[in-house]
């Protein structure tokens, strides 16, 4: 049993002269309690990816999927209330920027509270001494002064605790972390990735980790997917990829990581691959890394698909293991 | 490699300018307002050739519908007043007297406010303090009132009434310039250009003046507005252009006591007030979209 | 907090000392009439500052003049006259409001589409429409034409209320006469069409306000953390986003004073109205500087007090410049 199964998720954007695809046909599986590494350039649609499972996209966006299982579900045969609730009952996200992700108008407290109440919380006092048990759980040492404060009374890491007990005031089976640190100090992000995975494994809730970080999901994470320019490019078990990369983005990732294992280097923008991230209106013909890829070939100007590779997990190059192709389960 | 990296395109960057003309260009609403308000500019320039007869000539026809009724005729357009003036002519050149003042309004109050925000931001503390206290007085002075007090004391009348007008729309100004001024002072490249040895005249042409030119141009638009309001609403109030004149404030007060027997002369100086603010009021907004700024 | 009220103070003390030294630079140069009484006047002499403090202390006692007009205190008669003008631009704002705030939050919810391009376009009508013309139009069709709505005044003649608060429809309904409903009912629709005239400018302003506001908010962060946390529609668009909303709109709903009393001289004289309007118009036209000297410095300190107040307001509706120190 799954607790997410997306299948084709594409995502765009509405302009006045047409549709801009801005994630292309991404396919990603997460097994009950299962930690998934998302990593990927800035610009590549991991979080208009994220955006789309939880249903936040903003009108611009258009989204369409063959399905997306969540726990048991196809969110795609909801209505949009049925949707909401449904997601909102089953999965939290929290964002980038902890202070923006908070209201700057209301305190901790009664921002907590309106959580707890609308997921079943009880009397007021119940309510009270849930939000301080989860700011507990999420290591604030003086709960009941964060209560009384603002968002901007307190720290980037301080905020977002806080926004990770909000989340888990929620009780979610799945919670997406979109950079959840990538705005924090260094010698805070290890902090909350601990937390994170910690409050993961303890209530045997999944958990979607999206970073820019190779070195940060080495050891947290069970499986992890490559994104590039909104496509899914490998996705495969941890272990599989740290051991074998078999596509050319991937391996130039883990070679830019200069020491494997060290979470506190931060190799994120220290990419390998000379050049840019296309832009979506100039990409170019055939595979989309092809104009920075070392490997490229004759055959890319062809347009790879995702394909499995046994005992593996899912690759999009030509180049990989060719032997192994199972064309029966090759996106279409 | 198969595709060099010449196989993404170089977008050109478009100059400023022509980035905010074509940016204009695009919003529909904003170019039609300014087809109008050239137009009304036009009407202004030729008033004397366009207009059919003196807007102080009495005819005998007096309270004459405009021409569509039954009972209007042909050769008054839109009519007569209660002395029998011509009010297409009076109209016309309205236009043009509204027009004119308007723009020696802004033409003043702009240049005193820019003056005296320069010498705000470069001058010492103690100046700069008593610059805008002043100016926050002003602001603090609803315009109107202020400009009635500034009538009552020298006496009402036209030139009056646009020194008052004027003094209203200064501090905006100020506050543009001075900010403007002061924000630029602190950047780094304003010292490099400094140390570099420009001159004053050099830092002001190139560095200040491009940075606030888009907030002054649609300053000057919005004071623009509310110089052709306020000088109408003095006309209106009686404290402002004086009776034979053909100002649109004016015209509406002479007429408001006809408003039942001949309610035209009442409609349609206030078309031609609310058109041309309704224009330039646009036009301002299209300028402020076009050239990015906040709103 | 405390020290923001402080800060407020001083600024309000000061922006009264400019104001001071404004109408007293004027009874300078016009000494002849702006003499407020044969008191003040033994106290003249050669030093300014002298002077100056005089000056203030016969107005901090209230003695502001008499009217050339009436030959009444100008200070009892800023106090007879405003209540009418306190009442109309009171309601007018209201009416600006309770008609802006939901609009502009419709416009925002409906960003782009046809029902906010309708209601922007409206509000730059409203915007650049001349109000001493708007009030006659309205006064033609509604009043004139039509024939329902009174022309002119606060109430109708057929009605004799006793001024106690000087509010017309308090005063209405204190009456013991007993057509006091009636009379009430009466002065309401004096109302409408004032309200209409002197609202339409701070209407179009709060609809605009509120949208970009509205705009701005909705497209925010802690929106989206709102949304994912399941909260209702309704509760997101009037608790999270219009609480935040809030601070500029307060911010423009302080700078609508100054607009609304030169609203205020125009719609009072379409209306013949008896306010402050009116009776600083009187005064200009038969030049009665006493009353306009009293007229600007009641009118302008309330200008002022009610810009500090609306600053320390947006201090309370915005948690981070509460807690700046
Ligand atoms: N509102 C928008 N309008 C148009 N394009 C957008 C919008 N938001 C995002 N995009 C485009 O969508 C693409 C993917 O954006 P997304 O934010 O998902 O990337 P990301 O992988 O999360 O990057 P980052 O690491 O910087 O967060 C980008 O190329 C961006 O240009
Ligand atoms: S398909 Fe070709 S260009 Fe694309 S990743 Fe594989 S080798 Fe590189
Ligand atoms: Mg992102």
């Amino acid at each position: 049993m799954h607790l997410l199964r997306v299948e084709n998720l594409s995502v765009s954007y509405l302009t006045e002269s047409g549709e801009v695809p801005i994630v292309d046909r991404m396919s990603i599986k997460m097994g009950m309690g299962e930690i998934l590494g998302v990593v990927g350039e800035s610009g590549s649609g991991k979080s208009m990816m994220a955006l789309a499972i939880m249903g936040l996209l903003s009108p611009k966006m258009r989204m369409r999927a063959d399905y997306i299982n969540l726990d048991g579900e196809d969110l795609m045969k909801m209505s949009v209330e049925d949707r909401a609730a449904y997601v909102a009952s089953k999965a939290a996200i929290i964002f980038q920027e902890p202070q923006a992700s908070l209201n700057p108008c209301f305190s901790i407290a009664s921002q907590l509270d309106e959580t707890i109440a609308f997921h079943g919380g009880g009397g007021r006092a119940d309510r009270k001494t849930k939000a301080l048990e989860l700011l507990d759980d999420v290591g604030i040492n003086r709960p009941d002064l964060v209560l009384k404060m603002y968002p901007h009374q307190l720290s980037g890491g301080m905020n977002q605790r806080v926004a990770i007990a909000m989340a888990l005031a929620c009780e979610p089976r799945l919670l997406i972390a979109d950079e959840p640190t990538t705005a924090l100090d260094v010698t805070i992000q290890s902090q909350i990735i601990e937390l994170l995975v910690k409050l993961s494994r303890a209530q045997q809730s999944g958990l979607m980790l999206i970073t820019h970080d190779f070195a940060l999901l080495s050891e947290n994470t069970d499986r992890i997917g490559v994104v590039y320019s909104g496509q899914l490019m490998e996705h495969a078990a941890t272990e599989n990829i740290l051991s074998s990369p078999h596509h050319p983005y991937t391996k130039a990732l883990l070679d830019s990581i200069p020491q494997l294992g060290d979470r506190h280097v931060k190799g994120s923008r220290l990419f390998a691959l000379d050049g840019n991230i296309p832009a979506i209106d100039q990409l170019p013909v055939g595979c989309r890394l092809g104009p920075r890829c070392p490997k490229a070939e004759r055959q890319c100007v062809n347009t790879p698909e995702l394909r499995s590779i046994e005992n593996y997990g899912k690759v999009r190059c030509h180049l990989a293991s060719v032997s192994s192709v199972n064309k029966a389960e090759a996106d279409s | 490699m198969i595709h060099s990296p010449q196989f993404y395109q170089q977008s050109v960057i478009p100059s400023t300018v022509s980035r905010w003309t074509n940016n204009f260009l695009k919003n529909k609403l904003a170019l039609s307002a300014f087809v109008l308000l050239a137009l009304i500019f036009l009407v202004a320039l030729f008033a004397p050739w366009i207009a059919p007869y003196d807007p102080a000539i009495q005819f005998e026809n007096t309270k004459l519908p405009p021409a569509w009724y039954d009972d209007g005729m042909a050769r008054h357009l839109l009519g007569t007043d209660d002395l029998g003036r011509d009010l297409f002519s009076r109209l016309v050149h309205g236009a043009r007297l509204s027009l004119k003042l308007a723009i020696f309004v802004v033409v003043i109050a702009s240049s005193i406010g820019m003056l005296l925000g320069s010498l705000s931001a470069l001058s010492n503390v103690w100046i700069d303090q008593i610059i805008m206290r002043v100016m926050d007085l002003i602001l603090a002075l609803p315009s109107l009132l202020l400009a009635i007090v500034i009538v009552a004391l020298i006496g009402p009348g036209l030139p009056n009434a646009i020194y008052a007008v004027a003094i209203v729309l200064i501090p905006h100004f100020v506050l543009i310039t001075r900010n403007a001024i002061k924000a630029e002072l602190g950047k780094e490249y304003v010292t490099a250009m400094m140390l570099d040895g420009a001159t004053k005249v050099r830092l002001f042409t190139h560095s200040i003046l491009p940075n606030i030119l888009p907030s002054v141009i649609v300053q000057i638009t919005l004071a623009f507005s509310t110089a052709v309001l306020e000088i109408a609403a003095l006309g209106f109030l009686g404290l402002g252009a004086q009776a034979p004149y053909p100002e649109w404030g004016t015209i509406l007060s002479e007429s408001h006591a006809y408003i039942t027997i001949a309610p035209w002369t009442v409609a349609l100086p206030g078309l031609a007030i609310f058109f041309t603010l309704l224009s330039i009021n646009l036009v301002g907004e299209g300028l402020r979209d076009a050239m990015e700024l906040e709103q | 907090m405390t020290s923001i009220i402080f800060r407020q103070f001083l600024l309000l003390i000061l922006g009264l000392f400019t104001l001071t030294l404004f109408t007293f630079g004027i009874s300078q140069l016009f000494p002849d009439p702006l003499i407020l009484s044969d008191a003040h006047a033994k106290t003249i002499n050669d030093s300014l500052i002298e002077n100056y403090f005089n000056y203030i202390a016969f107005l901090s006692q209230g003695e502001w003049g008499l009217s050339r007009i009436s030959g009444r205190s100008v200070l009892d008669e800023f106090f007879i006259y405003f209540p009418a003008t306190l009442e109309l631009t009171t309601i007018a704002i209201i009416f600006a409001l309770v008609l802006g705030l939901p609009l502009g939050i419709y416009a925002a919810e409906n960003k782009n589409k046809w029902q906010d391009k309708l209601i922007v376009s409206t509000t730059l009508i409203g915007y650049s429409m001349p109000i001493f013309w708007w009030g006659m139009l309205l006064v033609l069709l509604f009043a004139l034409t039509l024939g329902i709505s009174p022309v002119a005044s606060r109430i109708g003649f057929e009605y004799d209320i006793l001024p106690v608060t000087g509010f017309m429809l308090i005063d209405t309904l204190l009456s013991d006469q007993p057509y006091a409903l009636a009379a009430f009912q009466n002065a309401l629709q004096h109302l409408v069409l004032p309200t209409i005239v002197l609202g339409t400018i701070p209407l179009a302003i709060f609809t605009r306000v509120t949208r970009s506001a509205m705009i701005d908010a909705l497209s925010s962060d802690y929106i989206r953390t709102a949304k994912a946390k399941g909260l209702p529609y309704d509760r997101i668009i009037w608790s999270h986003a219009l609480r935040n909303a809030m601070i500029p709109i307060v911010t423009v709903i302080g700078l609508q004073i100054s607009v609304l009393i030169t609203g205020t001289l125009i719609t009072e004289k379409i209306f013949a109205w008896p306010g402050i309007g009116k009776w600083l118009l009187e005064a200009v036209y038969r030049r009665d500087l006493v009353t306009l000297h009293g007229g600007l410095l009641a009118i302008a300190s309330l200008v002022i007090i009610v810009n500090i107040a609306v600053e320390v307001l947006v201090h309370l509706v915005n948690p981070k410049l509460r807690h700046k120190k």
